[in-house]
């Protein structure tokens, strides 16, 4: 018997039984009180919390970013011919990059994005197959995913001016370091309309290497929270895309994604995440008709160095398997390459290794 | 689902967005208060009083919190407050365990899972039930519980072992089930 099993007749029997109390709740007859004292002083207490909204904010997207020591809003005042932007045009950017970063990872080999791909698996040490191998992939992807946006925070500017593309009204240009410590500079070009006080439509483009990805969204502000679909394509094929969205409240961030290849969903995901100093938990698990899977992922920081803790679970048929991972960043200095290194440990107490690479663009 | 707009609209009373939130959080509430009340009866009373304090109380809802969270928050206390209540009733959540103590076939209980959940402990059961039936995330749970992440992932794990030694051993699932 599996866990699964059990977790699903439990939810079943629980969920069966229910009591339906709907009926005794007339709403009429509750008086709603005021605002308590507690809750005035909290909206007082606002302005010290800003800080970490806005890193809530740029951290949107998974991002463990955290700008310690930094007055907040630094970065947004306008500089030399550059104009004043707020955490949306943050969230817009870094929505973006994760768009084309799940994007370009289905990206076939040999074409005219190959700069951008993530090659294949490298394995090492692997003397068994687990349930988990199949799945590496999707915990991969999302790794990848997130890798972009979790440099040096301290590396990391965001800088919106006026357009030099006439179609467009702005271009935001953000700034960070790979982990060798190479800037890159990804620039996105916009028009941003305001549908009413608090939905924003946005349209634009973003060009990595030498390839245009266009972006359409929706975002929804309501005070420190918002709400963020994006959508990122290439113009000359619009059945390959990915959607993003978004949704922000404080610290507690979800993520859905689709890819979409000729027409077709190729994945979906759904991530958790929670940020916690400079602690990151992502948690995100799938299903179809044969396979259940679960990932916990915490980030954390260890000798000034990122590394995932993840627990996983799977079920697959008969079979079933959990287990830890750690994983690692390694530089392979040969191969001026990054990789991911998995340390993974099952519920049988074996321990394999895996590479894979790491990096939005190489 | 996203409830954001459902819950600003309870604050001017509207029953269809009172019914959004009641479907969407029943389950949870009810695996929150079944195992302090240990009574279907009255566990239907401590979610009555859950939602009416729920909508009594929604100006004081800090939206910088899960919503879940806030509103399992209430269902706690309210099932507590209950307990305390009833004279018939100790307080003392581990002395009577009416609705999980049986060590019988499953086929002879109501809910099947009952036998299972009777294999746990008070806070194991309290954590299987909200993460399963409830839906919650092991951080979620964490904070209704107010023990750390790491406790509860640890403890859902033994408990989902437990149970599941259980079954293996005695073929109480397979029996059921077919």
């Amino acid at each position: 018997m599996k866990k699964r099993e059990i977790e699903k007749f439990i939810k079943e029997d629980v969920r069966r039984e229910t009591p339906d109390i709907l009926d005794r709740i007339n709403l009429d007859e509750i008086e709603i009180k005021e605002k308590s004292r507690r809750s005035i002083l909290r909206r007082l207490l606002k302005p010290v919390m800003i800080p970490a909204f806005a890193l809530s904010a740029l951290a949107i997207l998974l991002i463990a970013i955290i700008s310690i020591g930094e007055e907040p809003g630094n970065d947004i005042l306008p500089g030399n011919g550059t104009i004043a932007y707020s955490e949306k045009d943050e969230a817009y950017t870094l929505s973006a990059l994760s768009a084309i970063s799940l994007l370009s990872q289905i990206e076939s080999n040999g074409n005219q994005h190959d700069a951008l791909l993530f090659r294949q698996l490298s394995f090492s040490d692997s003397g068994r197959v687990l349930l988990l191998d199949e799945h590496l992939d999707q915990l991969n992807r999302n790794l990848n995913m997130i890798e972009p946006l979790i440099g040096d925070s301290n590396n990391m500017r965001f800088s919106l001016s006026h357009s030099e593309m006439p179609e467009y009204e702005y271009q935001m240009v953000f700034t960070t370091q790979d982990m060798r410590g190479r800037s890159i500079a990804y620039t996105m070009h916009y028009n941003e309309t305001e549908e009413d006080e608090n939905t924003y439509i946005l349209e634009g483009i973003m060009t990595i290497g030498t390839v245009t990805y266009r972006l359409t969204g929706e975002l929804e502000l309501d005070d420190d929270e918002f709400e963020l679909t994006l959508m990122a394509d290439h113009p000359q094929d619009e059945d390959t895309y990915v959607e993003i969205y978004q949704e922000v409240t404080n610290d507690e961030h979800t993520l859905e994604y689709e890819v979409v290849r000729n027409g077709d969903t190729l994945y979906e995901s759904k991530l958790s995440i929670e940020i916690d100093g400079d602690e990151i938990t992502l948690e995100f698990e799938y299903e179809t008709e044969t396979i259940s899977i679960s990932f916990e992922i915490e980030r954390r920081t260890v000798d000034g160095r990122f590394v995932y803790y993840i627990e996983y679970d799977i079920e697959a048929g008969d079979e079933d398997e959990d287990g830890d991972i750690v994983v690692e960043i390694v530089y392979n200095a040969s191969e001026e390459r990054f990789y991911y290194r998995y340390s993974i440990e099952t519920d049988e107490h074996q321990v394999i290794r895996y590479k894979r690479r790491v990096g939005l663009v190489d | 689902m996203n409830l954001s707009p459902d819950i600003k609209a309870l604050k001017r009373k509207d029953q269809k967005a009172f019914e959004a939130v009641y479907h969407e959080t029943k389950h949870a509430v009810f695996a929150m208060v079944l195992p302090i009340v240990k009574d279907r009866s009255l566990a239907e009373d401590a979610m009555q009083e859950t939602y009416v304090k729920m909508i009594a109380n929604i100006n004081s809802y800090d939206k910088k919190r899960p919503f879940m969270t806030w509103l399992l928050s209430i269902a706690k206390h309210s099932a507590l407050d209950l307990v305390r209540n009833r004279r018939d009733i100790p307080v003392d959540q581990n002395e009577r365990d009416d609705l999980f103590v049986s060590k019988e076939s499953p086929v002879e209980k109501q809910m099947e899972s009952e036998y299972y959940l009777s294999l746990l402990d008070e806070t194991e059961r309290r954590i299987v039930l909200l993460k399963t039936a409830g839906g919650l995330r092991h951080t979620e749970i964490a904070q209704i519980m107010e023990m750390p992440q790491g406790t509860v992932r640890y403890k859902y794990k033994e408990a989902l072992d437990k149970m599941r030694n259980a079954a293996t051993k005695e073929g109480h699932y397979e029996k059921t089930r077919d």
